[in-house]
């Protein structure tokens, strides 16, 4: 025994042996799963994918799985990029944004942000089981939130302009950032109310598949 | 090997379970973990805060967020098995989940301050910090993935007997814990997965190559915090953002390799202040910015007996 570990052993008489080696086993485990998570956040593999599963039980319920938090902060992909829910009532020609007014830097609004995010990503794969069913909430929450149901729903992407058109190099793209150029519909539905009063969407793509119905609280 | 029993371990396994034992288990002050207590009390009550206005926009019977469709995802539509447990799962009455919010904010204003039941407070505190990320599920960001760990490692030692304002005034009293030591530990090393795995998974995008993604976050119509973008010219603007870029990569690669060098700790540590802020103006992440950066600064701080 060096002098070192008589030195560490003497601080840490509080504990045990036994109870130290117990200690430094959970540790060593808990630190595999924590750095395992970490390294799986953003692609995994089919192993990773599999081990991932395995520890679930113990990573999910203490959220230890990041489950694809953008750490990176962005990849200037189309999943980096803004998303607006824009709503038009009925017998209007004019689109609203369903906008969150809290501070820019808040959660509340990254919150917002997120959910279109995610939305978008189903829509763009064409999942249409998630985005409808979003879509049949956003709806009912207009209607408890103004008093009438929107006639249409839609998802756009607000892409952000190149630096070469800020800098005036790229002329051919609009220095305004809210130029009309710069919006992509994702997703577009009807809202439709059924005869036994369940609220449905449409989408506008004829491709997609029949959107699921929710029933009205 | 002079001194040693036949019995002895070999020295370098002896001397790694020495350095182990060293690094997990050599009491720490008290007031470290009360520091990371207090971080963690105050950014949760923050975190609950700004649910307030929009608790029912989401959770409501008439939510953006319904209980099904949280559910539904969770699971992915029934294809997993999700062990994502919410109390807010249980109630969408707008009452219930008043009384549950308001309880959560109480708790954590009297985890900040510290004083008697500080175990059971963190342990309601993380309870509840989970449960809104569960029924959120995919809602959740950055600052929500730092909270919940810095919230499960102060269960651990809440150090309850050390006040807030004797945090603030940064007095160390005498009494030193193992526990706080293996929290102080738990958080340096969890933040240091945070850091790596933002770094690596920045070079898996082409933006951080070349230069340009400090201006796809400063340049975001919607989200971006203030107008930066307007200060970028031609050519000298690209520069600076390729600068902003580079220095931002380096910094989450070069922290969690180089803060385990004394000699350069404390300059990190301090500019990680710089390093988050810097974040936080380009992304518009301050809560995941200022989390980060005390969490940096406390985690790593020189303690009376320098590790």
């Amino acid at each position: 025994m060096t002098e070192n570990h008589r030195q560490v052993r003497a601080d840490y008489h509080e504990l045990s042996d036994r109870a130290v080696t117990i200690i430094s086993v959970l540790l060593a485990i808990h630190f595999i799963i924590v750095f395992l998570c970490g390294i799986s956040n953003y692609v995994r593999s089919a192993m990773q994918q599999r081990l991932v599963t395995l520890i679930s039980p113990y990573t999910q319920p203490l959220a230890l799985d990041w489950n694809y938090t953008p750490f990176y902060l962005t990849h200037g992909t189309e999943m980096d990029m803004d998303y607006r829910l824009e709503y038009r009532a009925a017998g209007s020609t004019s689109w609203l944004v369903l906008d969150n007014k809290a501070w820019r830097g808040c959660e509340a609004r990254a919150r917002f942000a997120r959910w279109g995010r995610f939305l978008a990503f189903h829509a763009m794969q064409d999942v249409d089981e998630v985005p409808a069913r979003m879509m049949v909430s956003a709806a009912l929450f207009i209607r408890h939130k103004f008093g009438q149901l929107p006639d249409r729903l839609r998802l756009r992407r607000h892409d952000t302009r190149p630096w070469e058109a800020a800098a005036q190099i790229d002329t051919t793209r609009p220095d305004d950032p809210y130029d009309e150029q710069y919006f992509t519909t994702v997703y577009e539905v009807a809202v439709l109310t059924d005869t036994e009063g369940r609220v449905r969407v449409a989408p506008i793509d004829p491709q997609a598949r029949p959107a699921p119905a929710e029933l009205v609280p | 090997m002079s001194g040693q029993t036949p019995a002895s371990p070999p020295v370098p396994l002896a001397s790694a379970g020495s350095g182990w034992n060293a690094f997990w288990f050599r009491p720490a002050p008290t007031t470290l973990a009360a520091q990371l207590r207090c971080l963690a009390a105050l950014a949760g009550l923050y975190f609950f805060v700004a649910w307030s206005e929009d608790l029912g926009d989401w959770f409501g019977p008439s939510g953006l967020w319904p209980r099904s469709l949280a559910a539904a995802v969770a699971t992915d539509f029934g294809a997993e098995t999700s062990y994502r447990f919410s109390v807010l799962q249980l109630s969408s009455s707008p009452a219930a989940l008043l009384a549950i919010h308001l309880l959560l904010i109480a708790n954590s204003v009297w985890l900040a301050w510290g004083g008697p039941a500080a175990r059971y407070s963190a342990l309601l505190h993380l309870v509840g910090l989970l449960s809104y990320m569960h029924r959120a599920t995919l809602l959740t960001g950055p600052f929500e993935a730092v909270l919940a760990f810095l919230a499960l490692y102060v269960v651990i030692e809440p150090a309850g007997s050390v006040r807030l304002t004797h945090c603030l005034r940064m007095t160390q009293p005498t009494d030193r814990r193992v526990s706080a030591n293996v929290v102080r530990r738990c958080v340096q090393l969890h933040l240091m997965a945070v850091y790596l795995c933002g770094g690596l998974t920045m070079l898996a995008g082409e933006v951080w190559w070349n230069g340009t993604a400090s201006w796809w976050l400063l340049a975001a119509p919607e989200s971006r915090q203030i107008d930066l973008a307007r200060l970028v010219t031609f050519p000298k603007g690209i520069y600076l953002l390729n600068l902003i870029t580079h220095t931002l990569l380096a910094f989450h690669l070069a922290f969690p390799i180089l803060v385990w060098s004394q000699r350069s700790r404390n300059s990190l540590r301090r500019l990680a202040w710089g390093a988050w802020l810097l974040v936080a103006l380009v992304s518009g992440l301050w809560s995941y910015a200022a989390l980060m950066a005390g969490a940096s600064w406390i985690a790593w701080q020189k303690l009376p007996d320098a590790d």
